[in-house]
């Protein structure tokens, strides 16, 4: 306890000297959550219990619930994913089928986009426009009908446009003026112009592709889970000019879906069951960086540059609500804190 | 506490101010043609009576209003499973004329696909049973039969109710020198739009329920043919089916629709020669799920023989043997699976002396791969006095992992082990002239108990937790005049799991077991009317495994009334939640408020 306590005090401080120097950038909004790290606990599928829980770094404050708390009513059901642009923040309702935008500061809702959706997962927004990856229906033999980036006007949150992708299309990502997105059903990326919405180019990789990284050199990489059991996973950096495959790590295991980079130390971490590995851009075998021996199983994983710690969250195997555990980049671990039910990824402020 | 105490007693008040349905029989339970219930010594085994004002109703109805279990049910007419002495969905089963009927791949009945129309005969099993009754029985099982009448009568009946409900059901019997027989056939539907307050939108708002339809079908044939006096063979025909559009959750955008049906038929051959008898089964069973189109099949072939010595005045001796052969046609499996079942099994009866009886239950069951260890059991019953009776049992319990558990993919674990279970408990029964008290104690500890968890995008069961259930069962019947009987029941039971898939699952009541249940119900009846109601309370219950989440305890009551103009005519009303409370059974599923079902029926008189 005494070294966490130490750990903690050790990341106020830095925090509160890297703030006095990084203050460009969007204005952020003003408000109890403006700063912090706000946790996505999707709830249990049915349940009607998601929701968004804040992490305070000055005072180690845990706030849950807010969107209930503040507007009344529940968030929805299966909170997958939460982006900010601007004041806002975007959070992606899958099985209620909408989009809830609030003031990430306030938690006051300030709208909701529903147009046009089916199966949403993922969201990015490029000026006054988002994206929204949308896994379309199923039919009765559980294929897909049509995977879909819906393009949302801000101005009045409608579905101007429809892309059509490949099967499953799961995280999308802006990157160099392009819109790559993971299409997660298949062994495909595919990128289209941010204007024409044309298709610009498809990179066939492993299967079933997932979060997307970009490493310190500015290398685009992404994650891919392999065929189910067949330990075929791989990490993989696309060649953003042509969508030719750089190079291709194989994992020699089956990770979930999800990466983040740390940019300071050119690392992109990633993990299985109880395990996260980190890997170095310029180097060539991912590592072993911790073993969680006492979660269940992670569930989502995220690098704060600001108190340059990894966050990792448990979901209990959906039994009860979640826990969060922070390491230090050697994998030491520094402390733990509340979540919801089901925490699955973390948002950090600007 | 004193909250809760006083909440009990006004709901006591309140209940003996209304009346009430469900008669339960506190009698020492024999279920005809089951023989097996004659070795369940210190076992308690209660009969539930559907009577006209259930008749519409479904089997998780009249458990729920009734019987000392949770139904765990996901919205009006949806998804009904049991929690019976503080155990899980699949730690149950429907028997049907002696043969589980779990939905092989879930390992779990839907209590609200069984219509109480086809059925008269409706008994409640609780506590383990599993060396007389196989895999799954560890917290109880309930017992479906139509049993053979001396009478021949045809009834018509109407319904007419809340939401849209209406149908109609025809019953008939023929009662010949060799023939007898007995038909039911039931259809229903409700376009089910019950109003509910939408907790989970902004502003709390009215709305109306827009996905919850459904139309039911139901048929039950029974023939007995008396060969000679030794011998009798009969057949039996269960056919039931249910299409109905998935209540979703509030706030959800989910718009499933569901098609169960269940084909149920079966031979039994039965010889009595007074010293000894046996019973020869050979049945078909098959289920049918169609989800959104996606068509699952299980069917189940069954036989079984069993063979029973009675010694003399003083001991008895059984034994048998039964062999299924379970299938699944189902697309998330790899391939069509075919699976052997066999189950040995002895049970001996004795009484020592004319006050005592003992029984003793062996039983081994053989599935490839998944062996569950020999599963005995020891009951015994003393008449302490012509008003005390003292019981006791203690037993083993288990259950084989489900097809799905199994052979879904992906996740499906052919490593995972069967749950074992040991269980004592023990009870008096009380009997005063027109008052019969019982009380039960009860102990267990299940491990092995599989859990579903996450896994990279996919789940995948494991044996991981490990329970500990103690409780207290009370339940009176009273028949206060020939025309008034009162039942009044109380349940406490704790569910702790004491190893789970993390700490902060351990020491905590499993999810969807209340701690505090009352039950209670009152009938008058004159030679031609009668009423009724029931009243019962269940405590809060968790809906996650450490204990953050839970329902509110939730009070109601039902009332009915019926009328017979002449032998020909009656008539029937019934008020469900009359207090109109707002009430969810699992999270997320709004029930509904108060409703009406009215009922009219014409009977055919041929004695």
């Amino acid at each position: 306890m005494k070294r966490h306590l130490y750990f903690y005090l050790l990341s106020i401080v830095s925090l509160v000297f890297s703030s006095c120097g990084d203050d460009e950038g969007p204005t952020s909004p003003a408000g109890e959550y403006a700063s912090g790290v706000f946790v996505v606990n999707e709830g249990n599928f049915g349940g009607g219990n998601a929701s968004i829980s804040h992490f305070d770094l000055e005072n180690g404050t845990v706030s849950k619930g807010m969107f209930s708390s503040v507007n009344g009513g529940a968030l929805g059901d299966v909170a997958q994913s939460m982006s900010l642009s601007g004041e806002e923040a975007y959070i992606i309702l899958n099985n209620s089928t909408k989009v809830e935008i609030v003031n990430y500061g306030t938690f006051e809702s300030t709208g909701t986009i529903t147009d046009g959706l089916a199966n949403p997962r993922y969201l990015a927004v490029d000026g006054d426009r988002a994206f929204i990856s949308n896994w379309g229906n199923f039919d009765e033999n559980f294929q897909l009908d049509q995977s879909f980036i819906g393009v949302v006007d801000l101005a009045d949150n409608s579905l101007s446009t429809k892309i059509n992708t490949n099967d499953g299309v799961e995280h999308i990502f802006i990157f160099e003026g392009k819109l790559f997105v993971a299409n997660s059903f298949t062994n495909t990326v595919q990128a289209f112009d941010m204007d024409s919405y044309e298709l610009l180019g498809t990179t066939e990789l492993a299967q079933s592709p997932g979060q997307f990284a970009v490493d310190a050199d500015e290398n685009l990489w992404v994650i891919s889970q392999g065929n189910f059991a067949g330990n075929d996973g791989a990490l993989t950096c696309i060649n953003t000019t042509n969508f030719s495959i750089e190079r291709r790590v194989n994992l020699g295991l089956n990770p979930a879906n999800k990466l983040v980079p740390n940019d300071a130390s050119n690392l992109l971490y990633f993990y299985q069951g109880n395990t996260i590995y980190q890997f170095s851009s310029r180097g060539t075998d991912p590592s072993i960086l911790a073993e969680m021996t006492d979660f269940v199983g992670i569930y989502g994983i995220g690098y704060h540059e600001d108190d340059e710690l990894i966050y990792v969250s448990d979901a209990v195997g959906f039994g009860g609500e979640g826990k969060v555990v922070r390491l230090t980049v050697d994998g030491v671990e520094v402390d733990e804190f509340g979540a919801g039910i089901g925490p699955n990824s973390f948002v950090f402020t600007p | 506490m004193r909250r809760l105490v006083s909440t009990v007693l006004l709901s006591l008040c309140a209940m003996a101010a209304v009346a009430q349905t469900d008669t339960l029989v506190l009698d020492d339970v024999t279920i005809l043609g089951q023989k097996w219930t004659s070795y369940a010594t210190g076992i308690k085994v209660t009969r539930l009576d559907p009577d006209s004002a259930t008749a519409s109703q479904s089997l998780a109805d009249l458990l729920q209003s009734s019987a000392l279990a949770y139904l765990k049910t996901y919205g009006n007419g949806q998804l009904s499973t049991l929690n019976i002495r503080g155990t899980g969905a699949s730690q149950n089963s429907i028997f049907w004329n002696g043969i589980n009927s779990n939905i092989t791949s879930l390992g779990l009945s839907d209590f609200s696909l069984t219509p109480m129309a086809l059925v008269d005969d409706v008994s409640l099993q609780y506590g383990a049973g599993s060396s007389l009754l196989g895999s799954d029985v560890i917290g109880g099982s309930v017992h479906l039969a139509v049993t053979p009448r001396q009478t021949s009568e045809l009834a018509l009946a109407l319904t007419q109710g809340s939401f849209g409900l209406w149908g109609g059901r025809a019953k008939a019997r023929y009662y010949g020198r060799k023939w007898s027989a007995a038909t039911r056939v039931l259809y229903q539907t409700s376009e089910n739009d019950f109003p509910y307050q939408n907790i989970a939108a902004v502003g709390n708002p009215n709305e109306k329920m827009d996905h919850a339809a459904f139309e039911q079908w139901g048929l039950s044939q029974d023939v007995w043919y008396e060969i000679n006096t030794r011998h009798q063979i009969s057949a039996h025909l269960w056919y039931q089916s249910m299409d109905r559009q998935i209540q979703p959750g509030l706030n959800t955008s989910q718009r499933d629709n569901q098609d169960d049906q269940t084909m149920r038929a079966l031979i039994q051959w039965s010889a009595d020669y007074g010293d000894h008898n046996g019973t020869l089964k050979v049945a078909q069973l098959q289920d049918r799920i169609d989800f959104n189109g996606d068509v699952s099949v299980m069917p189940r072939t069954y036989l079984s023989y069993e063979y029973e010595y009675v010694g003399s005045d003083n001991w008895s001796l059984r034994g048998g043997v039964n062999w299924q052969v379970l299938s699944a046609d189902i697309d998330a499996y790899e391939t069509d699976i075919s699976e052997n079942r066999q189950d040995l099994f002895v049970s001996l009866g004795w009484y020592p002396m004319p006050k005592l009886n003992l029984s003793a239950n062996l039983r081994q069951s053989l599935v490839e791969g998944f062996d569950p260890s020999l599963t005995p059991s020891l009951g015994w019953r003393y008449l302490a006095s012509s008003w005390l009776t003292w019981t006791g049992n203690l037993s083993r319990s288990y259950r084989v992992p489900t097809l799905n558990d199994r052979y879904w993919r992906p996740g499906g674990n052919l490593d995972l082990r069967p749950e074992s279970g040991y269980h004592a408990e023990t009870g008096v029964e009380i009997t005063r002239s027109k008052l019969k008290h019982q009380l039960s104690i009860y102990y267990g500890d299940v491990s092995e108990w599989i859990v579903w968890l996450p896994q990279e995008g996919y789940w995948a069961p494991e044996n991981i937790d490990e329970v500990e259930i103690f409780g207290v069962e009370y339940e009176s019947a009273w028949k206060v005049t020939k025309q008034l009987k009162v039942n009044a029941s109380y349940a406490y039971n704790r569910s702790i799991r004491t190893a789970g898939a993390t700490d902060s699952f351990e020491g905590k009541q499993l999810p969807y077991v209340p701690i505090h249940q009352i039950k209670s119900s009152l009938t008058y009846q004159q030679h031609w009317w009668s009423i009724g109601g029931d009243g019962q309370w269940t405590s809060q219950r968790f809906t996650n495994a450490d204990n953050s989440g839970s329902l509110d305890p939730f009070f109601m009551v039902g009332l009915h009334a019926s009328a017979q103009a002449g032998s020909a005519w009656s008539f029937s009303i019934r008020a469900n939640n009359l207090t109109n409370q707002d009430y969810q059974l699992v999270l997320n599923r709004p029930m509904p408020g108060r409703n009406y079902q009215i009922t009219i029926q014409h009977n055919f008189d041929f004695n």
